[in-house]
């Protein structure tokens, strides 16, 4: 018996041994399989988030913006309707996030576009070049006049959309707490009078902390 | 017997745990040709090797060996290409980890800190930020400069010591310069006070010049563990010139650059990490385990002993229990991981030091050491210089130190 007991002490010590010389062996690479492509709800947040400005805050932005136009007579219920230039030229950054404005300005435009239904005319200005060059066309006798017959010149504008991005940051290096305030400022400027007709305000607050192995 | 049997199988269990100097996370993945194939298709052959490593080292390492590619880019003067990696890494960087699964397991006790994906320490953050923002001046894009800037600066702000939170000056003088150019001469203003605050030798150019001129200098700090069991995140100084002034001469004009940054300051002076206290921590469980695993070995194998001795076996069974359950908590030290992450951007430079001037970009030499490469961006309002002592493309390896052992 005494016997017996002792054999099966030596034989767990030698597996030990065995095990113990097995798990100093690497053991090779977990390759990780990836995620397969997955449609998101543009108006909610995804996986990967921020701070900052996000898809979602784009789409409840432009939104609250081009709802709020529609509110204004000058602009959704002037007796003619006036003309508009929606892009991001004169939309200012000065956050203190890197941004495609055309994002913000697109969105508004085709929204506004779609909702006014004729009681605002919308004017390309970034196509300028590409109107000019037709029209040279079309009056050097290249192409024919098309449809729509000709107009003296390219269309004036009467209010242009301007406006200006900015953030204030802060951390609480306590707690890791990293805060962000983003407001956006849209304005309706007259490019005659240099009155303005219509603005609004889009803000929000995110905060957020990394994990404390970020910190 | 039944418990000496779970023991046992505990002991194996930790034991494949421990030994390892390697674990899983830290090796690469065998990237196959075809992937690579596709990975490089359209990429400067120069960069080649680059994109392999960043294929096999996957996300973990995604930020840093963006980063690396990035810089490179840039010193090549493909800004496009510059600008898209670094803004690949910045975008992770702005990512906020939270909930996130391998830095959960970072704080394991069994796992290294490096298990985590790499967004580098304030300095390296913010650095990454100040080449892509001057991508971003490169290309013209002096708003996205601005706001690469100014997000450079708030991942300064990360530092512990209240004294050194946000004093990147020359993130702030950027930033003054990005706005001085996009005609925000409000803005600019602001931030060429706040640059020159910190940095008494940035004064805010005049309103005539439109190029910038930039010299970086030296080698990054590196990151080395310290400690008895490398618990201890610690930065040396990378190879410096010990020049501050230098001198830029295009066209005969004899132009003086001021130190703007001294990234070796950055990096040394954010204060402690609120993870130093968990592998702390890590340190001191791995040191409690071993001394008591050393007691219970030694106690068990003498009981042992006395009683195969003395024909006991009962008091044979218990201490070879005994021993077994030694051994289990030596093989939970010995597996303990609490090495800190000395991963890091070894493409920085050691100092940074700038001038603005109003004659276009012309090329001139650079006194001190010189400048390997020199890159000019004209641009139609505003010039930029940037140039180095030392090329990075020719002294540093595709890999970055500490990053992940080859697949094999």
């Amino acid at each position: 018996m005494m016997n017996f007991s002792l054999k099966r002490a030596q034989g767990a010590t030698i597996l030990l041994l065995a095990v113990t010389l097995s798990a100093c062996q690497t053991t090779g690479v977990k390759n990780e399989s990836g995620v397969q492509t997955t449609y998101q709800d543009s108006t909610k947040p995804g996986p990967a988030t921020g701070i900052g400005i996000e898809g979602q805050d784009i789409i409840a932005m432009a939104d609250a913006m081009m709802r709020d136009m529609m509110l204004s007579p000058q602009l959704a219920n002037a007796a003619v309707p006036p003309r508009v230039i929606i892009d991001a030229k004169h939309f200012t950054n000065e956050s203190a996030q890197r941004i495609n404005k055309n994002l913000i300005a697109d969105r508004l435009r085709v929204g506004l576009l779609r909702a006014a239904r004729g009681r605002m005319q919308f004017v390309g200005r970034e196509y300028a070049d590409v109107v000019a060059k037709e029209r040279e066309l079309k009056r050097s006798g290249t192409v024919d006049v098309a449809t729509t017959g000709r107009t003296q010149a390219q269309a004036g504008s009467d209010y242009r959309l301007v406006g200006r991005i900015a953030s204030l940051d802060s951390r609480d290096t306590s707690t890791g707490m990293q805060q962000r305030f983003t407001q956006i400022t849209f304005e309706m400027v007259d490019l005659e009078s240099g009155i303005l007709i219509w603005t609004n305000i889009y803000d929000f607050t995110k905060a957020a902390a990394d994990s404390v192995t970020y910190r | 017997m039944k418990w000496v049997k779970t023991s046992v199988a505990v002991y194996v269990a930790i034991s494949l745990a421990a030994c390892q100097t390697l674990q899983d996370h830290e090796k690469e993945r065998v990237v196959s040709a075809e992937e690579l194939k596709m990975a490089l298709a359209g990429k400067p052959a120069e960069l080649h090797g680059d994109y392999r490593i960043l294929l096999a080292q996957g996300e973990r390492n995604a930020v840093l060996n963006h980063a690396r590619i990035g810089v490179k880019a840039f010193e090549m003067g493909d800004i496009k290409l510059a600008r898209r990696e670094l803004a690949a890494a910045a975008d992770r960087i702005e990512t906020v980890y939270a909930d996130n699964t391998a830095a959960k397991q970072a704080l394991g006790k069994f796992v290294k800190e490096n298990i985590k994906d790499f967004k580098g320490e304030p300095y390296e953050r913010a650095m990454v930020f100040y080449y892509l923002g001057l991508a971003y001046l490169a290309e013209g894009d002096f708003e996205n400069a601005r706001a690469s800037f100014k997000a450079g600066e708030f991942q300064d702000t990360l530092s512990t010591e209240e004294e050194y939170q946000a004093d990147f000056a020359l993130l702030n003088y950027l930033s003054g310069w990005a706005s001085k150019c996009n005609g925000d001469d409000e803005l600019a203003e602001d931030a060429f006070s706040v640059a020159h605050e910190h940095r008494h030798t940035l004064a805010p150019p005049e309103a005539s010049m439109s190029t910038l001129v930039i010299y970086e200098s030296g080698q990054a700090p590196a990151k080395f563990a310290a400690g008895k069991y490398d618990e201890q995140l610690k930065v040396r100084r990378g190879y410096q010139t010990g020049i501050d002034e230098i001198t830029y001469d295009p066209d005969g004009l004899k132009l003086t650059l001021n130190m703007a940054a001294n990234v070796y300051w950055q990096a040394s002076s954010r204060g402690g990490r609120e993870i130093d206290t968990i592998l702390a921590g890590k340190a001191k469980f791995k040191d409690g385990m071993d001394a008591t695993g050393t007691v219970l070995a030694q106690v068990g194998a003498g009981t042992a002993l006395y009683g195969a001795g003395a024909g006991n076996r009962d008091a044979a069974l218990v201490g070879l229990g005994i021993l077994v359950v030694g051994l289990i908590a030596k093989a939970a030290a010995e597996a303990a991981q609490p090495d800190a992450d000395i991963r890091y951007i070894d493409v920085l430079p050691d100092t940074v030091t700038l001038a603005a001037t109003g004659s276009g970009a012309a090329p001139g030499s650079f006194s001190g050491r010189g400048a390997e490469v020199v890159q000019a961006f004209p641009g139609e309002t505003c010039g930029l210089i940037w140039a180095r002592d030392v090329s990075i493309m020719k002294t540093l390896p595709v890999r970055a130190p500490n990053s992940a052992a080859p697949a094999t």
